[in-house]
């Protein structure tokens, strides 16, 4: 008998040990894709106002490659992607401990697509995506590695292996989606173009439509109905829905459309950079039913951020300009940041974080009001950062990476 | 105190999650044979997947023991299946001891895979600087070109760290650097250093660009519909004559032109052979004798629309604008005739009118599999790519 109870002990300790090593907590504290999960760039946090090399910052963590792409954050763990080696081939996904900064494991592949960036940018471009189980480490490369969050490889695809015409040579930064089972990759480029919905478990291939032959930098976007999930992909040409389960354009909304600034969403309202800035509801039979339109809202590089009644944007001069989503007049403007801005900035409290590409870190506090205007409240120079991945919020801390860096900010 | 066992469901649960917990320790050398097989069934498109998500699961239960295993599931695997096989050595890296000495032994091994060396070397050498130190000066004829790379960008830092103390041993490092490296960058980088030094390099003979060339134009590419009509030159692209006439776009007989590059890159600049033109299309041709038979890869730098045909073959078609003019952008395997082969090359320019999209040109190189320059020495005679004196 003892032996048996033994191997029962045994197998229940390693129940319970095995649980405590695979299991992270997550909820709806997490930022698990580009600009967060509602898409909008905005979290109900309390962040620190000041920070700098030192001050609230929680930790800093050396990364083992550059990158352009965000942070996320699941449950207790961030996850990012770096690339490095020879021509930018050598793909890194990393995984740290959000309370102690310290990397519980890195996954390591070599690309099979084309490297080629603009040597600002990264092959590590795009922002992962997880649906709280999974990582879904996407780069310019056109590979995709899918990892559980103890960094188990799940599946990997070379969508540009597949398609070796696929590519965009400057350096492409499409973030994934993913919902409903389908993860969702847009490798829209001057090439093969085409956008590919796979299954979360395998990577089969569930649906693939040919797009437009001309580069884009923005990413998909989901947007949701009653219960139904739509997928929105833009093109220089166009805004599209499509059925995020088959693949099937749904409507289409021509003009001439941002190729870099991605829309904004909130509930069935989509806020597309197109034709300047258009609104529009997405119905429940998967009409885009447009509401405004103003042409002078060109959003610059970063994509709009919407901040309650609010859509915010920061021009190549660095003004923040400020327009009612309800009709899209504008609701006030004013000088914000300086620097070159490339990562969309996030806002939380009334206040919205950047990160230049020059290395310089802003608070500015939003105005209440039309009548008032923006105020930088802090401003840092990271001396010798570039920072070009737009951050993340969770639980009251700020995750934002530099090409050599990631950073935990929050008060102590 | 007597104590009781645990309630039935719980036993239950308990023993099936430690029959889980023994099996991630006794994968059986042949049942890893099977699942590595299963995942050495991955293909295009998604291909297998179902099969090698269930495999992969399995595979990385595999602690350190297996790795010299999965190392050798690296040969003979494309390099999608090698990344599904990254990611299960990575992790299982992480569980137990090493084993050291059989990991070595692969690596020591060139007839192993390329890749699957360099993930060898970069385990058995994780923990020691000095080991990396004393092996990787041996690497700089390494068939692998990832661990090459790693002694050329070694020997480059050598010579720049010589380079004012003693100026005539860094030339004799950069040199060897030159002679061995397969990597452009590193090519550029160590060519760059010798010209500072005054030594003369024929980049163009170094790369293998090919820079004479019979060109003809204009033909029409109105709204890029040109690339897939068939103009006179293609017409028989098995035997294209260097006296023959086409009718061009303006309704004139266009004959071929010769022109032989002497820029660097090798770069045929259709801008100034030809002159400027949007919606044109553009033909090349040129023989190149080359002194092997057999597989090589045709490397193509062009910004434009793109076909090429080897010996009368297609083997190469790429109708992409403007996204980028690199060296080796696009790489087509091929097989040579021993002798004279015909290239000819059609280039389409479209009607895009930002800054960046104005390039109308190419370059050209042949390379054996090993990424070693095949040259036709005839080339290069007359050509003088670096004015500087010899040192």
């Amino acid at each position: 008998m003892k032996p048996a109870r033994t191997i029962l002990g045994f197998a229940f300790a390693t129940c319970v040990t095995l649980s405590q090593f695979s299991s992270t907590s997550f909820g709806d504290d997490d930022w698990k894709q580009f600009r967060g999960d509602g898409g909008t760039s905005v979290a109900e946090a309390k962040l620190p106002k000041e920070f700098d090399d030192n001050k609230n910052v929680a930790w800093k963590t050396d990364l083992p490659g550059k990158g352009a792409s965000g942070p996320i954050v699941v449950g207790d763990r961030v996850f990012l992607t770096c690339s490095g080696g020879i021509g930018e081939s050598t793909l890194y996904t990393v995984c740290v401990d959000a309370e102690s900064g310290k990397k519980l494991w890195t996954q390591k592949f070599l690309a099979t697509g084309r490297c080629f960036v603009h040597p600002l940018s990264a092959n590590a471009a795009p922002t992962p995506a997880s649906d709280g189980e999974r990582i879904f480490a996407f780069y310019s490369s056109n590979d995709m590695a899918c990892m559980d969050l103890d960094g188990n490889l799940l599946w990997y695809r070379g969508l540009a292996y597949d398609r070796p015409k696929a590519g965009n040579d400057v350096g492409m930064s499409s973030s994934p989606v993913v919902a409903d089972g389908v993860v969702v990759a847009q490798v829209e480029n001057q090439g093969d173009s085409f956008a590919i919905g796979m299954d979360v478990k395998t990577g089969k291939t569930i649906w693939s439509v040919d797009r437009p032959k001309t580069a884009i930098w923005a990413s998909p976007l989901l947007i949701k109905n009653r219960d139904k999930n739509f997928l929105v992909l833009q093109s220089t040409k166009s805004v599209d829905l499509l059925d995020l389960k088959t693949g099937k354009l749904l409507d289409s909304k021509a003009g001439s459309v941002s190729s870099i600034s991605s829309s904004a969403i909130v509930a069935n309202m989509l806020f597309a950079p197109l034709d300047g800035t258009s609104a529009f509801a997405v119905s429940n039979d998967g009409k885009l039913v447009q509401e405004w339109n103003n042409p002078k809202l060109r959003p610059a590089s970063m994509s709009t951020i919407l901040n309650g009644e609010r859509l915010l944007t920061l021009n190549r001069a660095g003004a923040l300009l400020m327009y009612n989503r309800a009709d899209g007049t504008e609701a006030g403007k004013g000088r914000a940041i300086k620097g070159s801005n490339w990562a969309t900035p996030v806002v939380a409290d009334n206040h919205m974080y950047c990160f230049t590409q020059n290395g310089a870190a802003f608070v500015v506090k939003l105005p209440e009001d039309e009548d008032g205007k923006p105020e930088v409240v802090h401003q840092h120079e990271f001396e010798g950062e570039v920072f070009l991945g737009s951050p993340a919020i969770s639980k009251d801390a700020l995750y934002f990476r530099s090409d050599r860096h990631l950073w935990k900010v929050a008060a102590p | 105190m007597q104590r009781s066992l645990p309630p039935a469901p719980v036993c239950l649960i308990a023993t099936m999650l430690w029959m889980i917990a023994f099996a991630n320790t006794s994968l059986g050398q042949n049942n890893q044979a099977e699942l590595l097989a299963v995942i050495k069934s991955v293909g295009k498109a998604g291909e297998g997947h179902e099969a090698a998500a269930s495999a992969i699961r399995e595979l990385n239960k595999s602690d350190a023991t297996a790795i010299p295993l999965l190392l050798k599931g690296f040969n003979g695997a494309t390099s999608l299946q090698q990344n599904w096989l990254m990611g299960v050595v990575n992790q299982a890296a992480t569980k137990g001891e090493l084993p050291k000495q059989q990991i070595e032994a692969y690596f020591k091994d060139k007839s192993n895979d390329h890749i699957g060396r360099l993930v060898a070397f970069e385990l058995f050498t994780a923990s020691s600087d000095a080991l990396k130190k004393q092996l990787i000066p041996n690497l700089i004829d390494d068939p692998s070109l990832p661990l090459r790379h790693k002694a050329i960008a070694s020997l480059i830092a050598e010579a720049k760290a010589l380079k004012d103390e003693d100026t005539d041993a860094a030339i004799v490092l950069m040199k060897k650097a030159l002679a061995n490296a397969l990597n452009v960058v590193q090519l550029e980088q160590t060519a760059k250093m010798l010209r500072a030094e005054g030594v003369k390099v024929n980049f163009q003979k170094v790369m293998g660009f090919l820079n004479s060339w019979q060109v003809v134009g204009t033909f029409d590419n109105t709204e890029s519909e040109g690339f897939d009509v068939a103009f006179g030159p293609e017409l028989n692209p098995a035997s294209v004559d260097a006296e023959a006439r086409y009718k061009n776009a303006d309704g004139d007989q266009a004959s071929w032109n010769k022109t032989i590059t002497e820029d660097d890159a090798g770069v045929i600049d259709l801008n100034k052979v030809i002159g400027k033109q949007k919606d044109a299309s553009a033909y090349a041709f040129t023989t190149f004798n080359s002194p092997v038979e057999g597989a090589a890869q045709l490397r193509l730098g062009s910004p434009n629309a793109t076909k090429i045909w080897l010996n009368g073959e297609l083997v190469m078609s790429n109708e992409i604008y403007h996204n980028s003019d690199s060296i080796d952008k696009f790489i087509s395997d091929v097989k040579l005739k021993e002798g004279d082969n015909q290239i000819l090359l059609k280039v389409c320019q479209n009607n895009q009118t930002q800054d960046w999209a104005q390039g109308w040109q190419f370059q050209m190189r042949i390379c054996g599999l090993d990424s070693k320059p095949i040259l036709d020495e005839s080339l290069y005679q007359a050509s003088a790519t670096d004015k500087k004196d010899s040192k």
